[in-house]
């Protein structure tokens, strides 16, 4: 099962080893076609990788109709935040079609640090720099526009995109739009 | 962020109730980074990173206290202040991109150096006990992440709420959530 998870950037920073200890630690699940894997605000705490098919992350958008934000496909990973620090999850994911899955859970890396801690290390040093790549886009994201304001200055402000003001329906969608490709 | 706002906004934020663990480095973890680098007295109102400049490390608080600071207009304005047990500049020390804000000690204080090459050898796979310590790093970058976007969906929510300047977010605001992403108030000194 190890070669599924060459097509995951995520874990590319892992050797084979690493990969066989990861998936000897994670659980196959199987869905159907249209079947939830999680639902937005639900507890989250595991990650997902998708083996066969395709998902859909999906947030309430205008009218309260879902709105796709991600499509995750073969060697897809969702969730790689939650099986460290377990939290609502941002989006309901939905399979488009029967799918396949390999799930982590906080407990299973939690053995994981005991029983294969080479792994372990490997598979969160991968979630940390890929965290901070997110935290870095959203630093950026500010910057660049604190600075397209010329003489901003903390009394001022900063005008909100057009995009991110022409379509938000809810504030979170109004995030989204801010952050949409970095977080 | 107060529940009065979770509730009318109907947002999916991060509750922080259902945390399960506190995004700290304690014990070992925190012995393994303040042992990592090298031990400094800085004189008060020294710079130890200029907003827009390349460093390769970062700066633990021992004791003192150190203000980050931003640039605006040509004015340098105090953001916030940051004491004993801060993390500074972690960020722009492991991805070599410039830092975002200037951070300067205030009094005299007592600051851990550590490089970069020092970080990477903590997060080595090969490290022993290096599980742990990325456990905890990646629960405080974690956390750092979902607070950045919390207040930011929330600087965007008064902004296209607020009158008479709906539409325009609160230039100081950004600016916070960007010194809070340099200085993270993450290690538990020992008594």
């Amino acid at each position: 099962m190890t070669y599924l998870l060459r097509n995951t950037r995520l874990f590319d920073s892992l050797t084979e080893h690493d990969r066989a200890d990861l998936v000897h630690h994670m659980h196959e699940r199987r869905y159907a076609s249209g079947e939830t894997l999680c639902t937005r605000g639900e507890h989250g705490n595991t990650m997902i990788v998708v083996v066969q098919g395709t998902l859909s992350a999906v947030v309430p958008g205008s009218n309260n109709t879902p709105r796709e934000i991600a499509r995750l496909g073969e060697g897809g990973v969702f969730g790689e935040m939650f099986c460290i620090d377990p939290a609502p999850r941002p989006a309901t994911v939905v399979a488009n079609e029967d799918a396949t899955v390999l799930e982590l859970g906080r407990d299973d890396l939690i053995r994981m640090r005991q029983q294969a801690p080479r792994a372990a290390a490997a598979l969160v040093s991968a979630v940390f720099h890929g965290v901070l790549k997110r935290l870095r886009s959203v630093d950026d994201r500010i910057g660049r526009d604190l600075r397209a304001e010329h003489g901003s200055s903390p009394e001022g402000g900063t005008v909100i995109p057009r995009t991110a003001q022409a379509d938000v329906p809810d504030p979170w969608e109004a995030c989204f739009a801010r952050l949409r490709g970095s977080a | 962020m107060g529940s009065l706002f979770r509730a009318t906004a109907g947002f999916c934020l991060n509750d922080p109730k259902s945390e399960s663990e506190p995004a700290n480095f304690r014990g070992l973890e925190a012995d393994a980074l303040l042992h990592a680098g090298q031990a400094r007295t800085i004189p008060a109102h020294t710079l130890l990173c200029q907003e827009g400049q390349i460093t390769d490390r970062a700066f633990v608080v021992t004791a003192g206290q150190v203000e980050i600071a931003k640039d605006f207009a040509g004015k340098t304005r105090a953001l916030s202040t940051f004491g004993p047990g801060s993390v500074l500049a972690l960020m722009a020390a492991l991805d070599g991109e410039p830092c975002a804000v200037s951070i300067r000690t205030l009094s005299d204080a007592k600051v851990v150096e550590i490089t970069r090459a020092s970080l990477l050898a903590l997060l080595d796979p090969d490290q022993a006990g290096s599980a742990s310590f990325a456990h905890d790093l990646t629960l405080v970058a974690i956390r750092r992440l979902r607070g950045a976007t919390d207040e930011l969906a929330h600087a965007l929510f008064q902004a296209l709420r607020s009158s008479p300047r709906a539409g325009r977010i609160d230039a100081a605001c950004l600016a916070r959530i960007q010194a809070s992403n340099h200085a993270w108030p993450c290690v538990k000194l020992a008594a």
